[in-house]
């Protein structure tokens, strides 16, 4: 397995004087499957664009399998954010024609172009390209992104124009080929990261801000919280809540009540004795689970 | 460089863009012989009591001249029309993304589509220039055939000057509207660049399109418009490497 199999070192992009991509150093691991995270605008797809050398960077340099840009496109597969296909082509001609772009022929591809359509779920479909919907547009794209069987895949938002239907399917997909190759994915949907992502890198205004392993990442910077919801008025449990030590803040929704806690024990322990003291019933306590959402607000809004 | 080759020419078939060149062009092949033959009839009818109109025998040579002045002006106005979007639309569109995400140059790219206009051009102009003759030998027998195969292989060099300039346009700008305008405005420098000046009318690409005439009835042999045909043939290459080279260094 490759020891690193994308590696960017101070990658720049500027675009009539504004900074896109902002030297980016980041290196992705062979056999992970890498989330690239960061809201719309925060440079994820040109970072992309450059990796794959539709753009040129302003400065700083990438590594694609150990190889200069352009150098190890034989063992890549790509996918874009919208990808565009030839209308007029079908399914199973587009992947012949990827395999053989790739340098596959034969039965070797014959084979590989059966196997891939069965995988995006289109082994029956015998319309034109131009006729499908943009899930199956999407399964395709991915599809194409695997015919030379690649050491790195790196795809572009690869759900976020997809319902959910489409999405899963997907998401399934990517999981399902994540242990043959490194995946490497840009998203702003935190929900996908966490689903097929063992590792995540987030970038913001261009900047690489954070990158860690998921579990890392949310066990040093998710703060546990707790979710009660009380009987009876829940403005006297709200007028106290300040003067519990184990309290960093909270959030008020009627009687629902969600807790961010530096010591979940304590508050745990804690928390039903004092809504029983002051008269209060409990209907529904839970510890909720760090999410990646909350890392991601927590870092991109942090001064 | 041959799977973008078929892929260009499966392109050209599935889309009717090279379907619409060649039967435009077999449509002026035919219909230019019936047209010499008959217009004079025509214009003999629309003649007023007392007015004399005398019109010359129709010969091979208005029926082939009729075919190439097609051919020059709405046939390569066609060619235009249906090549502009050739590279741009594949990066307005975003379709070369997967293809140049391959091991693939996009100097390749460029010339699979210049070696698939070329093959549509050349099959075009064989079967336009077969229709034209066979219905001049049909209504105009006996004539040089030799002169009029010169004359319509010095069109296809014209021909296929303006595709390359089509392409290049293609390449050079980001929308087939833009790279028609381009190339339809040099299409208009060259078709006057020989009224303009003596070299110009002599070795220019658009004094081709008046030579096929003289070649058909003698006033220039084949060796007198070589040097003419070469450039011609020269600067086509230029420009498909131009455009090739503005295409591998732009963002897309």
């Amino acid at each position: 397995m490759l020891v690193l199999a994308l590696k960017t070192q101070g990658l720049t992009k500027r675009f009539n004087g504004k900074t896109v991509v902002d030297g980016l150093t980041l290196e992705v691991p062979g056999g992970t499957v890498f989330g690239f995270l960061g809201p719309n605008g925060a440079g994820k797809t040109t970072t992309i664009r450059m990796l794959m050398g539709f753009a040129h960077p302003s400065a700083g340099s990438a590594e694609l399998l150990g190889q200069p840009l352009g150098g190890a496109l034989h063992k890549v597969g790509f996918l874009p954010d919208v990808p565009a296909f030839y209308p007029w082509m079908r399914a199973d001609e587009h992947l012949t024609f990827s395999g053989e772009l790739a340098g596959i022929s034969g039965r070797t591809l014959q084979l590989r172009v059966v196997e891939l359509l069965e995988m995006a779920g289109l082994g029956d479909v015998k319309t034109r390209i131009g006729g499908f919907s943009r899930g199956m547009k999407q399964r395709l794209g991915l599809a194409q992104a695997l015919i030379n069987q690649p050491l790195l895949v790196i795809l572009d938002e690869p759900t976020s124009a997809l319902d959910p239907v489409g999405r899963k399917e997907v998401l399934e997909m990517i999981a399902r080929f994540s242990g043959e190759t490194t995946v490497f994915f840009s998203t702003h949907i935190l929900a996908d990261v966490e689903r097929v992502a063992d590792r995540v890198g987030i970038l913001h205004q261009g900047r690489l801000i954070k990158e860690e392993s998921l579990a890392t990442l949310k066990a040093s910077y998710a703060q546990p919280q707790l979710v009660v919801e009380v009987t009876g008025d829940g403005d006297l449990l709200a007028g106290t809540l300040g003067t519990m030590p184990w309290v960093s803040h909270w959030n008020q929704d009627d009687n629902r009540f969600v807790l961010s806690v530096h010591d979940i024990e304590a508050a745990y322990h804690q928390l039903p004795q004092h809504v029983s003291h002051l008269k209060l019933g409990i209907r529904h306590l839970e510890v909720s689970r760090a999410t990646l959402e909350d890392v991601f607000v927590k870092l991109v809004t942090q001064p | 460089m041959m799977t973008l080759f078929r892929k260009e020419l499966l392109e050209q078939r599935r889309t009717y863009r090279g379907l619409i060149i060649v039967a435009l062009f077999v449509f002026f092949g035919l219909s230019s012989p019936l047209i010499a033959k008959v217009l004079p009839d025509i214009i003999e009818s629309l003649v007023v009591d007392g007015m004399v109109i005398q019109l010359p025998e129709p010969t091979w040579l208005d029926a082939f001249g009729q075919f190439f002045d097609n051919v020059v002006q709405m046939g390569l106005l066609a060619l235009i029309l249906t090549s502009m979007g050739l590279v741009a639309e594949e990066k307005a569109k975003s379709t070369a993304l997967l293809v140049l995400a391959r091991p693939i140059a996009r100097s390749t790219f460029v010339w699979a589509k210049f070696a698939a206009l070329a093959v549509v051009l050349a099959l075009a102009t064989l079967l336009s220039y077969l229709a034209c003759l066979y219905y001049a030998w049909v209504l105009f027998r006996p004539f040089p055939v030799l002169v009029t195969v010169e004359a319509t292989a010095t069109f296809f060099v014209y021909a296929l000057f303006i595709g390359a300039l089509t392409l290049c346009a293609s390449c050079l700008v980001q929308s087939g509207p833009a790279a028609g305008g381009l190339a339809v405005a040099g299409f208009f420098v060259v078709s006057i660049l020989p009224s303009l000046h003596r070299l110009a009318a002599r070795y220019s690409p658009g004094a081709l399109g008046g030579m096929t005439n003289r070649l058909m009835t003698g006033q220039m042999s084949l060796g007198e418009a070589a040097p003419a045909l070469a450039i011609t043939l020269a600067l086509a290459l230029v420009l498909v490497a131009v455009g090739s080279w503005a295409f591998s260094r732009q963002e897309i």
